[in-house]
């Protein structure tokens, strides 16, 4: 009897995760793109990028009740895409299969710009490489970055101002 | 002025825009759905490890019980084992036929994410068992069973990768014949992507044409691609494995309401044409009047409201879409069995003036000659395609649930009546400001075109929000 309505409670627990998960779907996929962009202009490999989209989606499901404000949702999921994306960066620095690296290094060949930025950013701190990031290649406001990153705004302006002084120095 | 710094930065940004728009719609869906199931994987995982006493106890004891039914998970054979078809490497060798039909269990799908409907007709004992196995190059494909009504069906298989190397599923259908129509639609369950020695089980949901008479003889074909996703490793392996599928099987179970009703919004009318409620999910088809004023792309929040004989029981069958390109609506399978009482209800509707459906752009240039307010179209002849982008009021989660997609018709003619295909359109919905923004980026293929050009709008969201009910019984 009680293997029995353990069962039963245990089938309604998953239908409800099920309908939830359809309605996170949703909202995670009409930011995806979005996200996915972030992604790329961090890892600027399709594969790697895509890989950073899930794993946010996996990150952002099992966080998904900490988050009070839904409003906040779209701020909180560029965070933690962008937090995916560093650990990601970490990885590739710790540990970089040397075919991976030739075919980097081929791919990267093209454009000296790129190698230098990269450099660039690699070097930088990552407050400073956030806030470069998010209004060059995505357009942002101070005041959108400052969602994203849980600062006020004056802080931002300040650590926008820092990054391109540091990408200045380091390009 | 920019400093050279912001030049390098803008010109790399970019860059960066314009690769990263190269991805489908379909793998960020596949990964955004991937994580999702790895999310609840690791939840889990996490309840398990850091639960009280008992629940750890408990869900231990689940986790192992449903793994020693899982076939290939460890399986050693059992009553539920499926048969298995020596087949040598790398040529399979033709499967043998199922003995009897028997029906599918939930415990056999503890550790399997999937859809509540889904849950729903494997716990009501509705997929009939088909246990077949094949291998072929280090992959054993096993179809479990099946479910089929006469417009959807749903196959449940596993996969277990025997090779040394990661691998993942690229393709999973049902054929049954030539010229017998049936469309892949969804895949859930375990991660795409299998470790060597791992196996996954996944449930694949097919559509099928309701007119059609369909044969017991089902082949089902699936592929698996070595490597990671995006980073494909070798040649996909492509197995396919004939098996007997049940159509008759839920038949009986099939109930149809004729209704005949028209419901009434904004002054537009919607003919309900019938009901079905099969042990696969309920089907509400309906039509739209041809004296509308407005053409209709979706009714809003549709419920449906049955009460059993005793009038005492009230059941809400969960909404879960409308089948693409037709005008049926699909909900839950009920548990109320012939409903005393059926009423239908819509929030509103989404619909426009029908002349506004047309867009007439100069693909060119981009510039908008007829379109929807708001509507603005950039054209990029470098990648020979549009991008046309609305702002659909401000953005709310009501919207972002119910909103249709802003889409258009396969084809778009120009202005000499030549017809063109679109070739790889996708579409977007954003926050941007506080306001709704949907983009819709459409390749125009190859040949010259007449200017301007007109498109077709397939689907878009204008919400008229008017409540109107519908009793059908």
């Amino acid at each position: 009897m009680e293997k029995t309505a353990e069962k039963m409670k245990h089938a309604e627990m998953e239908r409800s995760t099920d309908t939830e998960e359809e309605l996170f779907f949703k909202r995670i996929s009409e930011q995806q793109r979005k996200l996915y962009a972030i992604a790329f202009s961090y890892l600027r490999r399709e594969a790697d990028a895509l890989e950073a989209v899930q794993e946010a989606s996996c990150r952002a499901w099992i966080k998904r009740k900490k988050l009070k404000n839904p409003e906040m949702f779209s701020s909180w999921m560029v965070r933690i895409v962008i937090n995916c994306c560093m650990d990601e960066l970490r990885r590739r620095k710790r540990s970089f299969p040397t075919a991976e690296l030739e075919e980097r290094h081929a791919e990267e060949m093209r454009s000296n710009d790129r190698i230098d930025l990269e450099r660039a950013f690699a070097r930088m701190k990552p407050k400073y490489r956030h806030t470069v990031m998010l209004k060059y290649y995505h357009g942002m406001t101070s005041a959108e970055i400052a969602k994203v990153l849980r600062k006020p705004e004056g802080t931002i302006k300040t650590w926008l101002r820092e990054g391109l002084k540091q990408l200045k120095a380091f390009l | 002025m920019m400093n050279r710094e912001e030049e390098k930065l803008q010109q790399d940004a970019e860059r960066a825009v314009r690769e990263a728009q190269n991805i489908g719609s379909m793998e960020l869906n596949e990964a955004t759905r991937r994580g999702i199931g790895q999310g609840k994987k690791r939840a889990s995982r996490r309840r398990a490890t850091y639960g009280t006493g008992a629940v750890t106890v408990a869900a231990v004891a689940i986790i192992a019980w449903s793994s020693s039914l899982m076939p290939g998970v460890g399986s050693s054979g059992g009553e539920s084992a499926p048969r298995v078809v020596t087949a040598a490497s790398p040529q399979a060798q033709a499967p043998v036929k199922q003995a009897a039909s028997e029906r599918l269990s939930s415990k056999d799908f503890y550790a399997v994410g999937m859809d509540a409907n889904v849950a729903r007709i494997i716990e009501d004992g509705y997929m009939s068992a088909v246990n077949q196995k094949i291998s072929k190059d280090g992959y054993t494909l096993t179809v479990l069973g099946e479910a089929m009504d006469n417009r959807k069906m749903f196959v449940a298989f596993s996969v277990k990768n025997e090779t040394n190397q990661a691998a993942r599923v690229s393709q999973s259908e049902v054929n049954f014949g030539s010229n017998v129509p049936s469309e892949w639609l969804s895949r859930m369950g375990t991660d795409d992507q299998l470790k060597p020695g791992m196996t996954g089980t996944y449930i694949v949901e097919i559509g099928l044409a309701p007119d059609e008479e369909y044969p017991k003889d089902a082949t089902f074909r699936m592929g698996m691609t070595p490597g990671e996703f995006g980073k494909p490793a070798g040649a996909e392996v492509v197995i396919d494995l004939p098996f007997q599928a049940h159509p008759q099987e839920l038949m009986d179970d099939i109930e149809t309401v004729q209704v005949n009703q028209e419901m009434t919004v904004s002054g537009q009318k919607i003919q309900v044409k019938n009901l079905e409620f099969s042990p696969l999910g309920i089907y509400l088809d309906y039509a739209e009047n041809e004296a509308n004023t407005k053409r209709l792309f979706s009714l809003i929040e549709p419920k449906l409201k049955l009460k059993d004989k005793a009038g005492t029981k009230i059941e809400n069958p969960r909404f879960i879409g409308k089948v693409y390109d037709q005008d049926t609506l699909i909900f839950e399978g009920a548990k109320i069995e012939d409903p005393s009482s059926i009423a239908l209800s819509v929030a509103g509707i989404s619909a426009i003036d029908p002349e506004k459906t047309r867009l007439i752009v100069n693909t060119d240039t981009g510039k908008v000659i007829q379109g929807i307010e708001g509507l603005t179209a950039v054209a990029d002849p470098a990648k020979n395609q549009l991008i046309f982008e609305r702002t659909a009021g401000d953005y709310s989660q009501y919207d972002q649930i119910n909103a249709d997609a802003f889409m258009l018709e396969d084809t778009f003619t120009d202005a000499s009546g030549v017809q063109h295909k679109l070739t790889n359109p996708r579409g977007q919905r954003e926050d941007r400001d506080g306001k709704m923004v949907e983009s819709a980026t459409i390749g125009l293929g190859e040949g010259t075109r007449t200017q301007p050009v007109e498109f077709q709008i397939r689907s878009l969201w204008n919400p008229i929000l008017e409540a109107a009910e519908l009793q059908i019984k």
